[in-house]
This record gives structure tokens, sequence and C-alpha cells, in this order.
């Protein structure tokens, strides 16, 4: 037969390493928020940017797309925000693979800060 | 107008990717984080979002997380979610060092998404490399054994003065 106290003992032992259990779970995706990452550089990586596109900042090495390392240079915020927006533009027979939809990916705050990341590199 | 250059776009596609091309096309992959501020032996729970040519979910894959660092590679299988195309990995880092994340798509090819450095869990900065040990739960434990020591004895001193 358990004694009482050594039967609240393990009761109590057990309570709390089950919270603590619970506290530690980690089944959820880890929150952006809780890394501080750039916001700009998670919207980089959340948007795959870098499955296409080679960026030393972000330790990227895609190269299906231009390499930005180089193509950033020739680019200011006005213009890189839409080229990101309208990668081949009417008018401009440019052949690219990137899809057309960013604008609809993406709020106007993300894509702000995508582009302050990206010029700030 | 569009039609015209989504032809061109396929056709440059297949031009210029001719590897993913012939094993039927090419994928990119999104994160929904980044693994800064991680800790060593702590998970870092990413969704990885695999879209075929950067447009369309990618279901029925097995894409993976492979880490390269200081202990050489690991590979982390990611498990399918109930959203298509998105799939959910448990990366832990084994320990503290610098890493370099790539994920395998599963369908084309490996992308390298970056690098990050991996610190000491918090509260354990000046510690050696644990390998993961839970000091958080193993602090409550000793506190819960403490606290029912201590009921213990006060049960066991109350039934003392009760017999008296």
């Amino acid at each position: 037969m358990i004694a009482r106290p050594a039967l609240a003992a393990g009761l109590a032992a057990a309570a709390v390493l089950g919270a603590a259990a619970l506290l530690g779970g980690d089944d959820e995706p880890s929150r952006p928020a809780a890394a501080r990452p750039d916001p700009g550089r998670l919207v980089f990586a959340r948007e795959a940017c870098g499955s296409c596109h080679t960026l030393a900042a972000a330790g990227t090495r895609g190269e299906l797309g231009p390499d930005l390392d180089q193509a950033l240079a020739h680019h200011d915020r006005a213009s890189l925000k839409a080229k990101i927006l309208d990668p081949t533009p009417a008018g401009r027979e440019e052949m690219t693979l990137m899809p057309e939809d960013y604008g609809r990916r993406m709020t106007a705050r993300e894509l702000d800060a995508l582009v302050t990341y990206l010029l700030r590199r | 107008m569009r039609a015209a250059k989504a032809v061109v776009a396929a056709l440059l596609a297949t031009l210029l990717a001719p590897a993913v091309a012939s094993a039927g096309g090419w994928a990119t992959v999104g994160l929904s984080s980044l693994p800064d501020g991680t800790a060593a032996g702590k998970p870092w729970v990413v969704d990885l979002t695999v879209l075929q040519h950067g447009r369309t979910p990618l279901a029925g894959v097995e894409p993976a997380v492979i880490l390269r660092g200081p202990q050489g590679g690991q590979r982390f299988a990611a498990r399918p979610t109930d959203r298509p195309g998105v799939y959910r990995a448990r990366v832990v880092f084994p320990a503290r060092g610098t890493y370099r994340y790539t994920v395998d798509d599963g369908f084309s090819r490996t992308h390298a998404l970056g690098s990050v450095r991996i610190g000491a869990p918090a509260g354990a900065a000046a510690a050696p490399q644990d390998g993961g040990v839970p000091w958080a739960t193993l602090a409550l434990a000793a506190l819960a054994a403490v606290g029912a020591g201590l009921a213990a004895r006060a049960t066991a001193r109350r039934r003392t003065l009760a017999r008296a």
C-alpha cells in the first residue's frame, strides 16, 4: 500500500512535469516574431525568392532567376517594386519565369519590407 | 499578350533548366519562419510551401530540411499538413555552431536557403554543449520533489502531534 504522503508527492511531481511538458509543446510552427529576423528577410524566405535567386546576404544560391547581388545594383526603390509586381511589363519583351502575382501574395507593408531588405543588403 | 508571355516563360523554363525539366518541372520552396534565435537542442518547426513552377501547390512529394553543421549532415523529413503543398518539418540543431540549411523539395532539386549561427539554450550560455538536456523540466521536477518532501514531512508531523 502506498502511504498518503508518498502518493501526494507523486501526484504533485506528475502534475508539475505534465505542466512542463505541455508548456514545452513544440508541434506548432515556430513563430516568426519569436526569432525576430528582419521582416523583409522573412518575406524573402516565405515567398521562396531564394529558390530562384542568389543573394549572399540571405545565403541563398538559386540559379533560375537573376543573381540579385548583381541585379540589385541597377535598381532603386521604385524600380525594384515595379519589377517585383510586374516582372514583364507591357511593351518590354523580357523573358522571365517569375510569377506575376506577387502583388496579391504580399501586403503593401510586406512588399515595403522586402524592398527595404533587398536594397539594404 | 499575357498568354504569349506565359508560353515564352514555359519554353524558357524548359531551355534554362533541362535537368529539372526532364524530371517533370521545377518547384520553389517558401519557409514559414527562419531558424534565427533557435537554441541548440530546441526545435525549429517550419512549414515548407512547395509550389510547382512557383505557382501551383505541389502535393504528394516528400520534402526534407537538410542541415550541414559542425557535426556533419542531418536530414529532417517534412510531413504533409492539411494545406495542399504545405509540409511541416521539426528541425533540431544538435549543438552550437554555424549551420547551412537546404531544402530538398522532393520533386526536382535542393534549395540552398541560408545559414544560421546557433547558440546555447537560454540560461545555459556558459555551460558546455549539452546535447539538448531539458534543464527547465529538470528544474521543475527538482522543485516538485522538494515541495513533495516538505508536504510529507508536514503530514508526518501532524500525525505525530495527533497521536500525542
